[in-house]
This record gives structure tokens, sequence and C-alpha cells, in this order.
């Protein structure tokens, strides 16, 4: 997985080319976007990733290291904004339902299938109902060549480092008791 | 005395996509999905011996079975697009996804039969979108998406389909107010049980625009819709 870290975006003067071949929308998005994160796969670590996050809310108010607890559809807020001010979108059009006043939902588009999702934290404009962070989830297309895409990852327990502390077994760990011995 | 920590039973996931053409310059395919998983080992819980059965009240760990909080998603994405004149490009995407705690709020203070399911069986949405860019400046484009979505809380039983099971341990639960704060066989009611729900939601949303570009500014017209319920 690469880095959730978002680049910067750079606004130039051209004169902006549609093409018709790819994706026309992306010359819009262009005049737009803040930043862009590299790796959508995990919304979690995307909200945390963005300085002018003000914090999280409602569904993970832990911090999951490792990404323990699988993706999740964060509610964010930004400069004091609410949290229902957050809008899931995929091709411009709102993703979520109404569901709490219309942040997002259980729905997450998987990264083969969303090449790229611009994530914007503009005020509130005529285009723009509300003034919260918007991810935008852009569906990929196919081309002119066959191609695809694979990615995976697995953990299990076997490969987790033992956290306890082996010089300091009296302090730590009194009767020896060793957490992968208990198996299912 | 022991100590244990959180410990992940498994926790991977599988995403391919693949795409091309079904006719050169004209119509194209894209489909993918991903299975992600999830599951962690609850520390200093275990799984009830005397769970369901309705003549035995107390909590009786099998040491040999720790409590596990498992999450799984599935998605499976299509998209085609058609290319039908130079200036006009229609696509559809289809995207379905289901989504299970099951079982959820599994702690050291509840044993995994009190433990509740929420689950997602249903999510899909499907998006239809048009554009054609009339000259290098001017984009119109159109599109439609229709999200409908399932929902709900229940026993955890559910979805192993053991519905007389879950009959018994919905009557009764107990719970250790004073030494331990254990809860065991039933849900609390805190955990959304007995109160179960099943929800449905339907949305439908437009979305039509005109956007003008010049190589400062950019001009749009825009018209969108949200109908629907949670």
């Amino acid at each position: 997985m690469s880095a959730p870290f978002p680049k910067q975006s750079r606004v130039t003067g051209e004169t902006p080319v549609v093409d018709i071949q790819t994706a026309t929308r992306q010359t819009i998005l262009g005049q737009e976007v803040d930043e862009l994160a590299a790796d959508l796969a995990q919304l979690v670590l995307r909200g945390r990733a963005h300085p002018w996050r003000d914090r999280e809310q409602r569904l993970r108010a832990v911090t999951d290291v490792g990404g323990s607890t699988g993706p999740s559809t964060l509610a964010l807020n930004i400069h004091g904004g609410k949290t229902e001010d957050q809008r899931l979108l995929m091709n411009g059009v709102a993703l979520s339902t109404m569901i709490g006043g219309g942040w997002g939902g259980g729905a997450i588009p998987n990264a083969s299938g969303t090449p790229s999702s611009p994530s914007t934290r503009r005020p509130s404009t005529p285009r723009r109902p509300t003034g919260g962070v918007r991810i935008n989830f852009i569906p990929r297309d196919g081309g002119n060549r066959f191609s695809g895409t694979i990615a995976g990852s697995f953990a299990n327990d076997s490969m987790q480092p033992d956290s306890f502390v082996e010089d300091l077994p009296y302090i730590t760990n009194p009767d020896g008791f060793r957490a992968s011995t208990v198996k299912s | 005395m022991a100590f244990a920590r959180a410990r992940s039973r498994a926790n991977g996931e599988f995403n391919p996509g693949v795409g091309g053409p079904f006719k050169k310059d004209s119509l194209w395919f894209f489909l993918s999905g991903r299975y992600q998983e999830a599951n962690s080992y609850v520390p200093n819980i275990f799984h009830d011996k005397n769970a369901n059965d309705p003549t035995k009240f107390a909590y009786d760990p099998d040491f040999t079975r720790p409590g596990v909080i498992e999450r799984d998603w599935h998605v499976y994405q299509g998209r085609l697009t058609w290319q039908a004149t130079p200036k006009n490009k229609f696509g559809i995407t289809y995207d379905q996804e289901n989504f299970c705690i099951c079982s959820d709020r599994v702690s050291s203070t509840v044993a995994p039969e009190a433990a509740t399911e929420f689950n997602f069986p249903l999510q899909r949405f499907v998006q239809v979108d048009w554009n054609m860019p009339v000259s290098s400046n001017l984009l119109i484009e159109a599109e439609r998406h229709s999200p409908r979505r399932a929902l709900g809380r229940h026993g955890t039983a559910t979805r192993r389909g053991r519905a007389s099971e879950r009959s018994i341990r919905d009557v009764i639960s107990a719970q250790d107010m004073f030494v331990t704060g254990l809860t065991w066989r039933a849900p609390h009611t805190q955990f959304g049980g007995p109160s179960y729900n099943n929800s449905w939601n339907v949305n439908l949303h437009y979305r039509a625009a005109a956007s003008y570009i010049t190589g400062f500014t950019c001009r749009e017209v825009r018209l969108q819709q949200r109908l629907g319920a949670p």
C-alpha cells in the first residue's frame, strides 16, 4: 500500500484541453482539487493524514494502529464545521444515503475500481450545498488495451511480535504466560 | 495472574481488477472486486460453554475458544463505458457490497454470545452518466445515481442461521453487576438488544451540469436533486 500522505496539486494558467477519450471531468477537477491522496483504500488513513482535519467522530473514536479494524467510513469535520457536512461522492453525485445527515454510509468503493478520489475542503458554495470534506470517487474506465491490477495483503497473529519484555519477565509477565499459546 | 494482548486472527484483503475493450475506440469495460477481513481476538474473554442452554445460567468459559470480533467486507464493481460518438460518452457503474461486524462489541466484559451483529447485507448503487464536450471550453454532463442500502443490528446468531438459538438468547441476559461486570447469555440493552433494527434506505440522486471553462475560471450551471428517505 502506498503512503497515504496527500500531495499538493499544482494550479497553472494553461488553457485546459477537453479530452474526449478520457474523463473530461478531470479538467474541471483541476480547478478545485486541493490535495490528492495516493491511496483511497483506507478512508481512516486519508482522514488522519489531512493536516486540516479537526477531529473524527462517531464510528472510530479509538486510534486504529495498523488497520486492525479494517476500513471505516468516518465522519470528518474541518475548521469547526459539522461532520454532517462531509460528502462521499461517486462521479460528483452523493454516494451516501441520508443517514446521519448524509455524511456517509457503509459503502466504500474498492481501490482497483476507483483509481482516483480527489478530496476537497472548500467552503459552501452554490455548487456545494455543504462546506465540509468531500471525497469524490471516480470509477475506472476500461481502455483499448486489456490490463488489470491486483493487490493483496494478509497477516495473522503468528506474524505479530509478542509485546512482553523478555528481560523483565517478573514485572510484565509474572507467571510466564504468553498470549500466543491460546489458540482458537 | 496473566496478561493478554490484542491479537489479530486474520487481517488482509484481495483486490483484483481487470479491464479492456469490447469494441476498440467504442466500448470498454472494467471489473473489480475486493474481499477484506479484519478479525481480532479479544483479550481475556472466551466462549461460554453454557451459551444457548436454557437450563444453565452460569458463565463457563471455554479457554480453547477465545472471543473474536469478526469483520468482513465484499465489494463487486463493474463499469461499462460507451463512446457513442466522438463527443458523446455514456457510462454505467454497478457496485454491490456487503459488510458485517459479526460479532460486534465482544469485549473483556461481554461474552461472545452476548454480542450483537452489525450487518450491512446489501449496499448497491447503480450510476448512469453522460458527458459531452461541446467544445474545448464547454462541457455538459448528467448523472443518475440510485443507492440502495440495507442495514441492521441483530443477535449474532442471525447470520449463522441459528434462529432457534437466538430466540433462547433474546429472552434473558445475565450480568454480574458487582464483581466482574461481565455480561453473558444475551445482549445487554445498552448494545441494542432486544431493540434490534432492520432498515432499508433507498435514495435517488440526479445531477446535471454545464461548465464553461477558460484558462483562469470555471463557470458552471448545475442542477442537483436528491430524493429518498433514511
